[in-house]
């Protein structure tokens, strides 16, 4: 019953984690940089 | 072991530990000394493991520690929600303010608030950070006395005072790579200690384990307690209003966005993400396993709510893992202290010494003011912590205080700038939030319940889109163009 708590709590966090990436992803494709905007460095 | 012994086996593993890596990297930084930032940022040059271990730990200080297990006690499981809070920051921090301010090449948070609002915003958010950072200073070194008093019976201030000198000691050396190695070995120690207390809790515990301690809850009509979903009324008091103080508040913080300045490329901030956030995120898991279990054991059952876990884990545990886990403890406090530190100096040292008195200062001078500000402000936390003050309504009000920032930061950057918008929301909310904790104004208002976070994010938030919506103002630094889905 414990490791369901512990399972069920690091699903949800890696799910936040990917979500967010996902988000991440999605909206640097569909934008573009400002004239104003530094470049991403690497 | 008695309790003394564990006492002083963790002072000797602190003490080895922070002197021995202080000594080590200010050895090996002193080549670097004169390169820009090296004290405060590391020179802008760290590694994936430093820099998602110090954002882990920077988040994870005495109200983690000593806050899960209290509040475990009381609402179950649903105390994680505390760790999903900072998961969702971390998740935030990682992919956007973090990169952001890594890209324009930071080296403070209130020096963007100049370039985009004008030096007056700049330096009212600097005085008010700092001034917010002593706050949580103070909370952390009555956290680490506290804490020594639970787990080992020594006097709180006495604690809070060694905690205190501990702390200094973690940053004073070498700066930002001293915090940032430290905090791998104790990340790693503290994984290691907490895994294996929750393994050998599991053999301690009576009867099945925690198969028996489930069936404490079921059987007493508590099922909700050993579920992360709890009951609505828990979700709407605390999972949400927790999430929301802890992701407006911190998501542009000098405390956290510091590493993401000092990492050495923005992917590097964007790949720490899958380390820091779990990291951080699974303190709360484990440490709200080892309280519902204290809860459901007997012998411990009747405890105080404050001490009943750390008292079972000292009984329980055999001493050397109980220093281990103590030390651990200790040792995320610490790095959470020594972070505080080191960034509400660097906003001195940054934005008030060297932008308004000494714009020529060397990096020698900048880093010997930095040190500085570290001892006065360790020392005067510590000697404050001694009047004992009330951490979560502290940390409530000291949140609030950040919350509005969050806006200037983000609208500066993708929306519009106007220095007396800015000014305005932060006045406002400022001044309200003050209300809202030293007046009867909230049950005036018949919302006596109602967060200081959720005030302040309201107001700043109104203020600054009316005001924008009204008010001519320059473009957002970083306003992208959004580019046809069909292009």
């Amino acid at each position: 019953m414990f490791w369901s708590i512990v399972l069920s709590s690091f699903v949800l966090m890696v799910a936040i984690i990917a979500i967010g990436q996902g988000l991440y992803e999605v909206i640097s494709r569909h934008t573009s940089a400002s004239p104003g905007m530094p470049s991403e460095d690497e | 072991m008695s309790q003394y012994g564990i006492l002083i086996a963790v002072l000797i593993y602190e003490a080895v530990t922070i002197l021995g890596i202080g000594w080590w990297i200010a050895r090996r930084s002193r080549q670097s000394s004169a390169e820009k930032d090296s004290f405060t940022h590391g020179g802008h040059g760290l590694p994936l493991p430093a820099v998602s271990l110090t954002m882990a730990l920077t988040v994870l200080g005495a109200v983690h520690v000593l806050g899960v297990f209290e509040m475990t006690w009381f609402m179950g499981a649903s105390v994680i929600w505390f760790g999903i809070a900072h998961v969702i920051l971390l998740t935030i921090v990682c992919l956007a303010t973090g990169r952001w301010v890594r890209r324009l090449k930071l080296s403070t948070v209130p020096q963007f608030l100049e370039d985009a609002y004008g030096l007056e915003t700049r330096l009212l958010v600097s005085c008010v950070m700092a001034g917010a950072m002593f706050g949580f200073l103070t909370l952390e070194s009555q956290g680490l006395g506290i804490l020594f008093n639970a787990m080992t019976g020594w006097d709180i201030r006495a604690g809070g005072v060694v905690g205190g000198l501990l702390g200094v000691a973690y940053v004073i050396f070498a700066g930002m790579r001293e915090v940032s190695w430290l905090n791998v070995i104790n990340a790693i120690l503290l994984y290691i200690a907490l895994l294996a207390a929750v393994a050998y809790v599991a053999f301690a515990l009576p009867g099945d384990g925690y198969q028996t301690a489930a069936q404490y809850y079921k059987d007493n009509d508590l099922d909700f307690m050993i579920s992360i979903w709890g009951t609505p009324e828990i979700l709407l008091t605390f999972a949400i209003p927790m999430t929301i103080a802890v992701v407006f508040s911190q998501a542009t913080n000098q405390m956290l966005l510091q590493t993401a300045m000092s990492a050495k490329t923005e992917k590097t901030i964007v790949r720490s993400l899958w380390i820091a956030a779990p990291v951080n995120g699974m303190f709360a898991v484990f440490a709200a396993v080892l309280a519902l279990a204290t809860k459901s054991w007997p012998e411990f059952n009747q405890l105080n709510e404050k001490v009943a876990t750390s008292t079972m884990l000292v009984q329980v545990l055999p001493p050397w893992l109980a220093a281990a886990l103590l030390a651990s403890f200790v040792g995320v406090i610490l790095s959470s202290f020594a972070m505080v530190s080191l960034a509400a100096s660097t906003l001195f040292s940054t934005d008030i010494f060297k932008r308004l008195y000494k714009p020529d200062a060397t990096e020698k001078d900048v880093t010997r003011m930095t040190r500085i500000c570290i001892v006065l402000l360790g020392v005067g936390a510590t000697l404050l912590a001694m009047n004992m003050p009330q951490i979560l309504k502290g940390v409530n009000w000291l949140l609030a205080w950040l919350v509005p920032i969050f806006w200037l930061f983000v609208f500066g950057l993708f929306w519009k700038r106007n220095q007396s918008v800015a000014i305005t929301a932060l006045l406002s909310a400022w001044i309200l939030n003050s209300l809202w904790s030293f007046t009867p104004l909230p049950s005036a208002v018949g919302m006596a319940n109602v967060h200081n976070a959720y005030i302040t994010l309201f107001v700043s938030g109104g203020v600054m889109i009316v005001g924008n919506l009204f008010v001519d103002g320059a473009k957002g630094i970083m306003k992208p163009t959004v580019q046809l889905a069909n292009k």
